[in-house]
């Protein structure tokens, strides 16, 4: 098995990236977690497309008594409606993971905006946008959700903008610290002193090199947001005509599945929501490893935490 | 101000209504008893048991007093409380007829507008003085005085009443404007409060009253069966036998209330044996609950219904064809009440069609039958009324908007999403789209007012409904001038509005029955609410225990607690 090195120094100016495919390989050789899930989750993405196809049994078609018990016509038992469990296992993932996904964009594109502001501009407009995000930053999220869910009622599209809502905060801060050190790279500085527009530098400088975090960031929220909609769908708050994993946990709950024994009516929608979100975890934390420039040569980073360059390779572990 | 007033008013109202969900919860009918089909050796548990005096009952709930100040609470435990602990003049029995409660005989004048009651003799407040008929006329005109102001809660049960008088120490004479029909049932909820206890405290325009705190300085000051010893708002309510009490004294010591935040916590400790008694059993356990060896689990009848209000207003500003008694005569058979009841009442349901429960007879009118469930009839009713389908199998109203309603479903109902989404897979059927649109019951009340209780915006809603024993006012909810009160379907018929007047005033029950039932007949007609199923109520106690056999009149009696006892 042969054994490339990523780029072992804190000069990248130095050193020619290798090629996108070596690069990529190489990735995902000293990476394995982000391999496992990249395979988790496309398995669920698959299942969340053709969710209709795959499902045994209609999402409300009733096909036994409550809570029946698991058999070989019905793997995972029946839910507190008689509905086939697997069934709506398989129709709970679409919901689950759209809702993850737009939410983590939702947080990405305000976040990301709100940090790049910020974070060029600098100055007043620094102050002012980073005060905005303190103060979203304080609030509690449970409350606050609870409260916007209660006002605004509860819809699909209202959970997306909830997580956004809570999440760009995150994206923000650590999107504008990146823009910061970009901005005083010395090409930004020639393209100013050339008479580049603001949008012109933003657009081709700037994002480019911060899209890397974001995009890793992204994936990291997305984890995020599926646990929070899996907690607003639990505490009864969310969209009551779509199945999602946390409504079919709620569902069981509120109907007393714990103290009638029904485990099948609420292990597995946990167990797929645990899945899908060390999934993310896994692909994310690998992602940012790789693409954020801080964690390659900082104490931040827990697991390259060495004084480099050091050609030990037990640090990537 | 005004606006905000009447809101609060439609609030409150909302609430007491669900209090009576509690009551009618402990309410009930036959009670099963476990295996009962094969062993029969059952028998011990229920009735023949020796009677042992003494003890303390201790009772589950997942309901909470909000306040032990009648002028201020109003949940179904406060009242559950009340009837305990003060005189009223009447109650229910066992088969929800009247009889008397402080009062062992009444009488009426010629005209009905005059009542004097015989009161029992001998009856003390816990604190050793003696009840009079005093204590009762002091109570009712106290009420009638602040009916508009801090006693608004309480006016009522003595609605149209204009004086009450004491001519000796066990007569009371309540003199009304006019005749009353339902006067003894109002009279159950009028709870008769010690005047030596409240009258120092009225104030200035009786703002003491709302203030008012009966346990402030030591225990209650109580006139029924128990006095409230001690009280805890989310915890342990205790209640002690009263030595006064004008009737013969309970079996038990004392009764404990304890709050519980869910019912699974509740029955739980039910069976771990920190309770004797649990008020409410979720449907989906009752069996599990039912082969309990050491438990009895009763199932009664409860006044709690289903109800699909539509917006019956004729000025709705869209998808009119909702105005159409055809098409809410196709949606009506289209409700499977059935699967309803089997999906979220694990079958502990009756389905229903009318407004009224069996606990009102005579009142609840039985040639109004439940339809078949039955979709070809619907989709053929919906065809021969003219609504075709679109390209995309939806039905098209005769302007033109498609049949894509939106029903508010108010978030604390038990099992709503399930029944909407029962609803919406039958009426996907017949070429109807519906979503849900979860609010809390406040805002789904305003939702179902919007704009400022004009009754324009909403589609329709699902909602349950508790009811009292007598029928007035169920019957009132759906007057014109309801709307911006009581109403939540904008429904407004003149005919209908007096035939109410008519029924309020006449004394004769028969003839009353007759009126009653007529006026059901026209809401079936008009379908402002489809009835969906009347739920059981399902409750558990422990072995241990008897007296409770009975029907369970918790809240609209003193007979439940006064016969509970221990078993020898």
């Amino acid at each position: 098995m042969s054994f490339v090195d990523p780029p072992q120094t804190a000069l990248p100016d130095v050193v020619r990236p290798p090629s996108r495919l070596r690069a990529t390989l190489s990735f995902l050789r000293h990476h394995p977690q982000a391999v496992v899930g990249a395979i988790i989750l496309l398995a669920f993405v698959f299942i969340a497309l053709f969710g209709p196809y795959l499902a045994p049994y209609g999402e409300r078609q009733q096909v036994g008594p409550i809570f029946g018990t698991p058999s070989s016509a019905h793997p995972l038992g029946l839910d507190d409606g008689g509905i086939d469990m697997l069934s709506l296992l398989i129709y709970g993932a679409r919901v689950t993971l759209i809702v993850g996904f737009a939410g983590a964009v939702v947080a990405m594109i305000v976040g990301g905006a709100i940090g790049i502001i910020a974070g060029y501009f600098g100055g007043k407009t620094d102050n002012a946008l980073m005060r905005i995000t303190d103060y979203f930053l304080v609030i509690p999220d449970l409350v606050l959700m609870i409260v916007i869910a209660s006002i605004w009622g509860r819809s699909l599209r209202n959970i997306i903008i909830i997580i956004g809502l809570i999440y760009w905060t995150f994206m923000a801060r650590l999107i504008r610290a990146q823009v910061k050190v970009v901005r005083e790279r010395a090409y930004v500085k020639r393209a100013q002193a050339l008479g580049a527009s603001h949008t012109r530098i933003i657009f081709k400088h700037v994002i480019p090199q911060i899209m890397p975090l974001l995009l890793a960031q992204t994936v990291l929220m997305v984890a995020l947001a599926i646990f929070l909609e899996t907690a607003i769908s639990f505490l009864g708050l969310g969209d009551p005509s779509v199945t999602s994993w946390g409504k079919m946990i709620e569902n069981a709950f509120s109907r007393s599945a714990i103290s009638y024994g029904a485990w099948w009516a609420i292990v597995p929608p946990g167990i797929a929501v645990a899945l899908v979100i060390m999934a993310f975890n896994m692909l994310g934390t690998a992602v940012e490893d790789s693409l954020n420039p801080r964690l390659k040569v900082s104490h931040l980073s827990r697991r390259h935490f060495r004084l480099r360059p050091l050609p030990d390779k037990e640090d990537r572990s | 101000m005004e606006r905000e007033g009447s809101m609060r008013k439609i609030i409150l109202g909302a609430l007491l209504l669900l209090t009576m969900a509690v009551l009618a919860a402990c309410g009930g009918g036959a009670s099963t008893t476990p295996g009962g089909g094969g062993g029969g050796g059952d028998s011990a548990a229920t009735g023949d048991a020796p009677i042992k005096e003494g003890g303390i009952f201790r009772m589950g709930t997942t309901s909470y007093p909000d306040s032990i100040n009648p002028f201020v609470g109003f949940s179904a435990l406060s009242y559950i409380i009340w009837t305990e602990t003060y005189p009223t003049l009447v109650q229910y029995d066992a088969d929800y007829k009247i009889i008397g409660d402080w009062a062992d005989s009444w009488e009426t004048s010629a005209d009905g507008k005059v009542w004097t009651f015989k009161l029992a003799p001998n009856g003390k407040w816990s604190d050793g003085k003696p009840m009079t008929a005093a204590d009762a006329a002091f109570t009712g005109n106290l009420i009638i005085k602040y009916a508009d102001g801090p006693a608004a809660m309480l006016a009522p049960f003595l609605a149209h009443a204009t004086k009450l008088e004491a001519p000796d120490d066990s007569t009371v004479v309540i003199t009304y404007d006019k005749a009353v029909a339902n006067v003894l049932p109002q009279l159950q909820q009028f709870f008769i409060l010690p005047q030596h206890v409240v009258e120092p405290i009225v104030g200035d325009k009786g703002k003491g009253l709302k203030k008012w705190d009966p346990t402030g300085d030591g225990p209650q000051v109580g006139g029924g069966s128990f006095f409230i010893e001690k009280f805890e708002k989310k915890g342990t309510t205790i209640l002690t036998k009263n030595p006064g009490y004008y009737r013969t004294a309970p079996h038990v010591d004392a009764v404990g209330i304890t709050v519980y935040q869910n019912a699974d916590a509740m029955l739980a400790a039910l069976k771990g044996g920190q309770l004797d008694s649990a008020d409410t059993v979720p449907p989906t356990l009752a069996k599990q609950w039912s082969e309990e060896p050491n438990f009895t689990l009763q199932i009664g009848d409860s006044s709690f219904i289903y109800d699909i209000p539509i917006n019956s207003n004729k000025n709705k500003k869209d998808h009119k064809e909702l105005l159409d008694p055809k098409v809410k005569q196709a949606l009506n058979v289209a409700v499977d009440r059935q699967q309803i009841i089997d999906t979220v009442l694990a079958g502990y349901g009756v389905p229903s069609a009318t407004l009224l429960t069996p606990l009102s007879a005579p009142y609840m009118n039985t040639d109004i039958k439940p339809p078949a469930y039955d979709i070809a009839a619907a989709n053929k009713m919906l065809d021969d009324a003219g609504y075709k389908r679109g390209a995309d199998g939806i039905r098209v109203g005769p302007d033109g908007s498609k049949f894509e309603w939106e029903v508010i479903t108010p978030e604390n109902v038990e099992g709503i999403d399930r029944l909407f989404e029962i609803l919406k897979t039958s009426w996907a059927e017949l070429g109807i789209t519906i979503t849900a649109k979860k609010l809390d019951s406040t805002a789904a009340f305003e939702a179902i007012g919007a704009p400022d209780w004009k009754y324009e915006d909403f589609d329709m809603a699902i909602w349950d409904w508790v009811g009292y024993i007598d029928p007035d006012f169920m019957l009132s909810v759906v007057l014109c001038n309801q709307l911006g009160g009581w109403s939540d379907t904008g429904y407004c018929n003149p005919a209908y509005d007096k035939l109410y007047a008519e029924q309020g005033t006449t004394l004769d029950t028969d003839k009353r029955k007759d009126i009653v039932w007529e006026m059901q007949d026209i809401l079936n007609t008009d379908l402002p609410y489809l009835w969906v199923a009347q739920k059981q109520s399902i409750s558990a106690y422990s072995k241990n225990w008897g007296g409770l056999s009975e029907p369970f009149l918790i809240g609209m009696s003193k007979i439940p607690w006064d016969t509970i006892h221990q078993n020898g």
